[in-house]
């Protein structure tokens, strides 16, 4: 009987305890989705030209690949487009996110990473890719060499940064984008524009999106409690991109009377 | 020539990596014993085809423009200029499908093609790889200057889903005709001369020959040179090349082309980029083993072979570049 009743006090102990932590935070986080629209039909994507490097060409033999640097669905939803709640709490992550090289492409060529994770760039081709972070603030340095196909270079995430720019030396048409952030709440658009993020903390939150062609955009939503809050954003394609798939701009002054300016690659 | 004798020195003076070791005891070997018998690997390759139209190299790198490709097929002089301005197809033939075709056969093997109705210009060319494929359904259109691609015409039109043509003719008819998205286009057979009509006459680097190049590049249309081992037994007639400080010159403009990308522009170890110092590595080769390399690649270290991408002369005067870079002969750098 003792025994019964010690069983009911300890139930009633757990289910209390239950109650005062994880059923308030359930209670008052929400999922936010939606859906990338792009209104205006984008140029066609580049055709990429396998045959700079005899290895691309025998792995893509007979077919023709082109960059996806923008993918539209038919009823005009935008891929491959990086949502974040910018103004969530910030924590630290773990584990790890895979940038893999295969068929001399990125896959997934967007990624979104939490601070405290561990960016794993693999190469899963028999040729040799450079895996470059173009970081114009400095905090990613890498430039690595990945001649063997089952190569694998670890990158600590410590900084946050939306987005870094990573590409391969050796084959132009290969260009990713990672954002860095320091929460979990993120997403990648599908293939249709739809995304969804849980478990984000109720109340007013600011959800910014950035596209590799049409930048930066941003919504604040009232995420509710409990329930699903439904955000859209609209491209019309007239958009630019606030980090350039090329070089950073860099201010320069020019000394007077200078009438030819010539540039160089570092090292020339 | 290669005796028992320097073999035996060459091997016990340079202590060097097992691969490359493997790869002179090899060429050693066949050359010592020379006989048939000895090369069945390279017995078992192609007998390569010629490249007398290669000797020009190397050339001016030329923007690839399409534009200036239009109307090509109706101007016999320019098109014959142009389509000799390819190297890297000059060996090449592809397959090209259309409509259901296209959809349905993703690999050119003999079984999907030996019924498929395939059209070919009548030339002895395109009739040898017929044969090769033993193709039961051909359709042999009659080789003219006024219509010099026919079979892509016919393909673009419906008339027909499959046809047989060089490389080159191929690319120069996909652009002009514009058929790009009603097509997909595979490499087939072993490397083969140009189309007899074609032969004769210098290359020439033009922005329509480069955008040719490119359009085949784009289809994922393989030189012909890769679907076949390398001929081992051709390479050890190869002579050294004579050192000339001006091959080296252009061997340097080569080398910016097509190897810098990987080796860097100054040919010197790079973490970032191929693992080997080229400057370092050179003095190790015979022109032989260096040849082989370029040839066949090293898939260990990442290296796509590159014959069909390079000519024989083009990699005679690379080597002679990096001899030169080696001794100090030659300032580095891009040129």
């Amino acid at each position: 009987m003792s025994l019964q009743r010690s069983s009911i006090i300890l139930a009633s102990f757990f289910a209390c305890f239950s109650l005062f932590t994880a059923g308030p935070v359930l209670s008052q986080t929400g999922t936010i989705s939606g859906t990338i629209h792009l209104t205006a039909t984008p140029r066609p994507n580049p055709l990429i030209r396998m045959g700079a490097d005899p290895n691309c060409l025998k792995i893509n033999a007979g077919k023709r690949v082109f960059e996806e640097v923008v993918v539209r669905s038919s009823d005009g939803g935008l891929a491959n487009v990086f949502v974040h709640v910018s103004s969530a709490p910030k924590s630290s992550g773990s584990g790890s996110v895979l940038l893999d090289q295969k068929g001399c492409m990125y896959h997934p060529m967007i990624i979104a990473a939490q601070v405290g994770q561990t960016l794993e760039v693999r190469n899963d081709d028999s040729t040799l890719h450079n895996i470059h972070a173009v970081d114009p603030s400095k905090k990613y340095t890498f430039d690595q060499a990945q001649p063997s196909a089952g190569m694998v270079l670890s990158v600590p995430l410590k900084d946050p940064e939306v987005m870094l720019h990573v590409k391969c030396n050796i084959h132009p048409w290969m260009t990713g984008f990672i954002g860095i952030v320091n929460d979990p709440f993120y997403a990648i658009s599908d293939d249709t524009g739809k995304f969804t993020i849980k478990n984000v903390p109720a109340g007013k939150q600011t959800i910014e999106v950035w596209h590799e062609v049409y930048g930066p955009l941003t919504q604040t939503v009232d995420v509710k409690a409990g329930g699903s809050t439904n955000v859209d954003f609209t491209y019309t394609g007239n958009e630019h991109p606030s980090t350039s798939k090329n070089l950073p701009i860099q201010e320069i002054t020019i000394p007077a009377g200078t009438n030819t300016l010539t540039f160089a690659s570092p090292g020339q | 020539m290669v005796t028992k004798s320097n073999c035996r020195e060459i091997i016990l003076r340079k202590r060097w990596l097992t691969s490359v070791t493997s790869l002179v005891l090899l060429i050693c070997v066949v050359s010592v014993l020379s006989q048939p018998a000895a090369v069945a690997a390279a017995g078992a390759s192609p007998v390569p085809a010629k490249t007398s139209g290669f000797s020009a190299l190397p050339q001016e790198a030329q923007a690839s423009d399409p534009t200036t490709c239009k109307g090509i097929l109706s101007q016999p002089a320019a098109l014959k200029n142009a389509l000799l301005g390819v190297p890297k197809y000059q060996s090449t033939y592809v397959i090209v499908l259309s409509g259901s075709a296209k959809d349905t056969i993703t690999s050119p093997t003999p079984a999907a093609l030996a019924d498929l109705p395939i059209e070919i210009i009548d030339q002895p060319e395109t009739n040898s790889i017929a044969e090769d494929l033993h193709l039961k359904n051909v359709q042999r259109v009659p080789a003219s200057e006024a219509s010099p691609a026919q079979p892509m015409v016919d393909v673009g039109s419906g008339k027909t889903q499959a046809a047989i043509l060089w490389g080159p003719l191929a690319g120069a008819a996909d652009i002009d005709l514009g058929l790009e998205d009603k097509i997909s286009m595979f490499s087939i057979d072993r490397p083969k001369d140009p189309p007899a009509i074609y032969a004769g006459g210098g290359s020439t680097a033009t922005p329509c020959a480069a955008a040719i190049a490119d359009d085949l590049d784009s289809f994922g249309v393989l030189p012909a040179e890769l679907l076949v081992p390398v001929n081992l037994r051709s390479m050890l007639n190869t002579p050294t090349p004579i050192f000339s400080m001006q091959n080296a010159e252009k061997g340097q403009v080569v080398f910016q082309q097509v190897c810098a990308r990987c080796h860097g522009p100054y040919a010197v170890h790079d973490p970032a980029l191929a693992p080997v110092d080229l400057l370092k590595s050179i003095r190790r080769f015979q022109f032989i083993g260096f040849k082989y390399i370029v040839m066949n690649g090293r898939s260990q270290k990442g290296m796509p072979p590159l014959r069909g991408t390079l000519t024989q002369d083009q990699i005679a005067l690379i080597y002679q570049y990096l001899v030169a870079r080696s001794k100090h002969l030659l300032t580095a750098g891009p040129k």
